[in-house]
C-alpha cells in the first residue's frame, strides 16, 4: 500500500473559476504537466485533474475541478463550488472585462462555498506585459479589500502557478491545524487518505521519508 | 439513463401488477424518471423492512406502511387492496424523501442501477476504498458502457455535487480515479439493461476525463456512441476494438473527421504500435490505414478478409494475425506485408503456398487448420532463411506417411532448426532426414560435395 505516489495524509479539493479565455485549463494543466498547452479547446462542463504536493512535510493530494468559463455552463459548473477548500480564481491582465467580473465571481464562491474555503486571486498571462490592461496594484487592492491571497503567474512561462496551488494548500493546512477548519465537516473539502479514516492526529509521521514524491 | 436530479418532478412510482413465485406475493414496482423506467420486484416484508429504517432514521411517518397481517392471506382482494395500499406508501414516501433521498430508499427501488448521480455514487464509494490498490498494481479497470456515458454525462449536466455528507459517495472520488488511469476496459452491453428500457450500448461517452489512458480495449460496444476517440491519437498504444460490427477502419482511425480518406498530420495515430480488430466486421483495409504509421502489430482475427491485404504502409509491421478469415489464396505476399516476421494465417482456407517464397524475414508462421494437401507445397519455405517455427497441424498434409520428416527434408541442413508444430525436431527425424537426402542425391546421379573432393 506504500506505494510511492499512492501515499498522502490528505486530500484537498479545488476548483478554478473566472471568464472564458483567461487560462483556467492552461493553469490546471502547467501545474499538473509543468507544460504549457497552447491552442487548449474550450472546456465543456468540467475538466478534472490531480497532482500530490509537499506541504509542511505531509504529502497531500490536490483534487482539482477545472470548470467551463463559458456563461451556458454556469449551472453545470455551480454544483462544483460545494465542498472545495480552495478556490482558485482567474482573470486575464491583458483584458479588463474579465476583472470586472471578478466581484461576480466573488460573490458566486462566497455564496457557495463555506467560510474557510481559502480564496486566491490569479492574475494569469503576466508574460504579456505590453499588452497589460489590468495594472498589478488595483488588483493587489482588490484582493486586499476582500480578503483574498494574490499572485500574477503566467501559464505560459509557468511563472508563480506552483506558488498559487502551492500558498493556497498552505493556508488551507494551517487552517486545519489552527483547528478553523473542521475535518469532519461534511463541505470542508478536505478528507484523510481513506486508507487512514478517522485519523486526526495531524504530527502524525507520514511512513519515513523513503518515497518522496516526484514533485 | 435515468437522471433523477433533472427530473425529479417528472420522478413517479407505480405498483401495477403482482406476481406469485413459491408461495410468495411480489409486488412488481415500476419507477419512471423522465423518459426511462424500470421495475423492481418486491415482496411485503422488504417493504417492512424499508419502512423501518425510513422511520428511525429518515422521519418518515409511523402508519403509512398498510400494517402486517397476522393470518397470510392468499385471496384475491386482499393482495389487491395490499398492492393498492404499497402504491400509496411508495408514492407517499418518495414525495416526502424527493430532496434527500437517502441511500437506503433509493437502492430499494433500484435507482442505484439506472440512474447516472446513483450510479457514480456507487463507483465513488468503491473508489474511495479501493482506487489505490487498482492504482498501484496495473492501473487497469473495466467500465461498462452505463458507467462511461455516466461520467461522461456528469461534466456536461448540473448535477448536485454532494447531495449527501458522506465524502464516501463523492463523485471526485471517480473522477479522480478516472483521470489517472492508464488502461481502460470498456464494455457493451447489448439489447436493454436489467429490467429497464435503457440501452447502454446507444448512450454517448467520451474520453475527456480519461487523461493518462494509453490503453483501450472496446468490447461489444456500438461504434456510433464514442465521441472525441480522436483526443487519445498522440497518447494511446494499444488499441483493441472487437465484437463491435467494425466494416471500415475509417470508423475508428477517421472517426472525428468528417470528409473520409483525406488526410492531414493532425489525424495521425503516433504512439499507436499495437491494434487488435478482432471478431468485426472487415473485408478489407482502407487507405486510412496510413493512420498508424507506428504499428508494429496487427491483429485482424475473426473478421470477412478473403486476401491479404496491402499493408506495405506500415513500415514498422512485424505480426500480423488473421485467423479465422475467409482466405483461399495467398500470391506474393511478399509484395503487400514486406518484413515480416510473424505470421498467423490459421483457420482459413488457404491451398498454396506458392506466395510465401519470398517473405524472407519470416521467423513464425502459422498455417493450423487451411487446405494445403500437397507436400510438395512445402517447398515454398524451404528457402525462408530465418524460418524456425512452423504450424501445419490440421491439414491434410499433416496426416500423410512420415509427415514430419517429409516436412523437415525440405529445409536440408538447416532442419535441425526448424521448429515443426511445437516440437523440435528428434534426433530419430533428423537422422531419417540425412539418410532420405543421401537417397535421392544418389538417386539424381549427382555425387555429394563430400566424395568430389576426395
Amino acid at each position: 500500500m506504500s506505494g510511492g505516489p499512492y501515499n498522502y495524509s490528505y486530500i484537498f479539493k479545488y476548483i478554478i473559476i473566472g471568464d472564458m479565455g483567461v487560462g483556467k485549463s492552461c493553469l490546471l494543466h502547467q501545474f499538473t504537466e509543468k507544460k504549457f498547452m497552447a491552442d487548449c479547446p474550450h472546456t465543456i462542463g468540467v475538466e478534472f485533474g490531480t497532482r500530490i504536493i509537499d506541504v509542511c512535510g505531509q504529502k497531500i493530494k490536490l483534487q482539482i475541478w477545472d470548470t467551463a468559463g463559458q456563461e451556458r455552463f454556469r449551472a453545470v459548473t455551480r454544483s462544483y463550488y460545494r465542498g472545495a477548500a480552495g478556490a482558485l480564481m482567474v482573470y486575464d491582465i491583458t483584458r479588463r472585462s474579465t476583472y470586472n467580473h471578478l466581484s461576480s465571481w466573488l460573490t458566486d464562491t462566497r455564496n457557495l462555498t463555506n467560510p474557510s474555503t481559502v480564496i486566491f486571486l490569479i492574475g494569469n498571462k503576466c508574460d504579456l506585459e505590453a499588452q497589460r490592461d489590468v495594472t498589478y496594484e488595483e488588483a493587489s487592492k482588490f484582493a486586499e479589500e476582500n480578503g483574498l491571497m494574490f499572485v500574477e503567474a503566467s501559464a505560459k512561462t509557468g511563472d508563480n502557478v506552483e506558488e498559487a496551488f502551492l500558498e493556497t494548500a498552505k493556508k488551507i493546512y494551517q487552517s486545519i491545524q489552527d483547528g478553523r477548519l473542521d475535518l469532519n465537516a461534511a463541505e470542508s473539502g478536505v478528507q484523510h487518505k481513506p486508507s487512514t479514516p478517522g485519523r486526526n492526529n495531524l504530527s502524525s509521521d507520514n511512513q519515513g521519508s523513503k518515497d518522496n514524491c516526484s514533485c | 439513463m435515468a437522471c433523477f436530479w433533472l427530473n425529479s418532478q417528472e420522478t413517479r412510482v407505480k405498483i401495477p401488477i403482482t406476481e406469485e413465485q413459491e408461495n410468495t406475493v411480489f409486488y412488481i414496482i415500476q419507477v419512471f424518471v423522465g423518459e426511462i423506467y424500470w421495475s423492481v420486484k418486491h415482496r411485503y416484508n422488504d417493504f417492512y423492512e424499508l419502512n423501518t429504517k425510513l422511520v428511525n432514521d429518515h422521519g418518515v411517518a409511523k402508519d403509512i406502511l398498510p400494517c402486517k397481517k397476522l393470518l397470510r392471506s392468499k385471496c384475491p382482494e386482499f393482495i389487491e387492496n395490499r398492492r393498492h395500499g404499497l402504491e400509496i406508501y411508495l408514492q407517499k414516501v418518495l414525495k416526502f424523501l424527493k430532496l434527500a433521498m437517502p441511500r437506503v430508499f433509493l437502492e430499494f427501488l433500484d435507482f442505484h442501477l439506472y440512474d447516472v448521480y446513483f450510479i457514480l455514487q456507487s463507483l465513488a464509494l468503491k473508489f474511495y476504498s479501493e482506487a489505490d490498490s487498482y492504482l498501484s498494481s496495473a492501473k487497469t479497470y473495466n467500465f461498462t458502457t452505463l458507467e462511461v456515458h455516466a461520467i461522461t454525462k456528469c461534466c456536461n449536466t448540473p448535477l448536485p455535487a454532494e447531495n449527501t455528507s458522506d465524502k464516501r459517495y463523492d463523485l471526485t472520488h471517480v473522477f479522480d480515479f478516472s483521470s489517472q488511469l492508464n488502461i481502460l476496459y470498456i464494455n457493451g452491453i447489448s439489447g436493454t439493461y436489467l429490467r429497464s428500457i435503457i440501452k447502454p450500448n446507444e448512450l454517448m461517452y467520451d474520453f475527456k476525463v480519461f487523461k493518462k489512458v494509453n490503453t483501450l480495449s472496446l468490447n461489444e460496444v456500438c461504434l456510433e456512441s464514442i465521441k472525441d476517440l480522436g483526443q487519445l491519437r498522440t497518447t494511446l498504444k494499444n488499441l483493441t476494438i472487437i465484437k463491435s460490427n467494425m466494416t471500415s477502419l475509417c470508423q475508428i482511425l477517421q472517426c472525428d473527421v468528417l470528409h473520409k480518406y483525406t488526410f492531414d498530420n493532425a489525424q495521425v495515430w503516433n504512439a499507436l504500435t499495437v491494434m487488435d480488430l478482432s471478431s468485426n466486421c472487415l473485408t478489407d483495409i482502407d487507405p486510412t490505414i496510413s493512420l498508424t504509421p507506428n504499428l508494429e502489430v496487427l491483429i485482424l482475427d475473426q473478421n470477412r478478409f478473403s486476401s491479404i491485404p496491402n499493408l506495405l504502409q506500415l513500415e514498422k509491421l512485424t505480426r500480423l494475425s488473421m485467423c479465422s478469415n475467409l482466405i483461399t489464396t495467398c500470391q506474393e505476399i511478399h509484395l503487400r506485408l514486406g518484413n515480416i516476421q510473424h505470421l498467423n494465417l490459421s483457420q482459413n482456407s488457404i491451398t498454396s503456398l506458392v506466395g510465401f517464397s519470398k517473405l524472407y524475414s519470416l521467423v513464425s508462421l502459422n498455417l493450423t487448420a487451411n487446405n494445403i494437401h500437397d507436400i510438395e507445397e512445402i517447398k515454398y519455405l524451404s528457402q525462408l532463411p530465418c524460418l524456425e517455427d512452423l504450424k501445419l497441424t490440421g491439414n491434410n498434409v499433416s496426416t500423410i506417411v512420415d509427415y514430419r520428416v517429409k516436412v523437415l527434408e525440405y529445409f536440408g541442413t538447416r532442419a535441425e532448426e526448424i521448429c515443426l508444430d511445437n516440437e523440435q525436431p528428434l534426433q530419430p527425424e533428423l537422422d531419417k532426414v540425412s539418410i532420405r537426402r543421401a537417397l535421392k542425391i544418389l538417386k539424381e546421379g549427382s555425387t555429394p560435395a563430400i566424395l568430389n573432393t576426395r
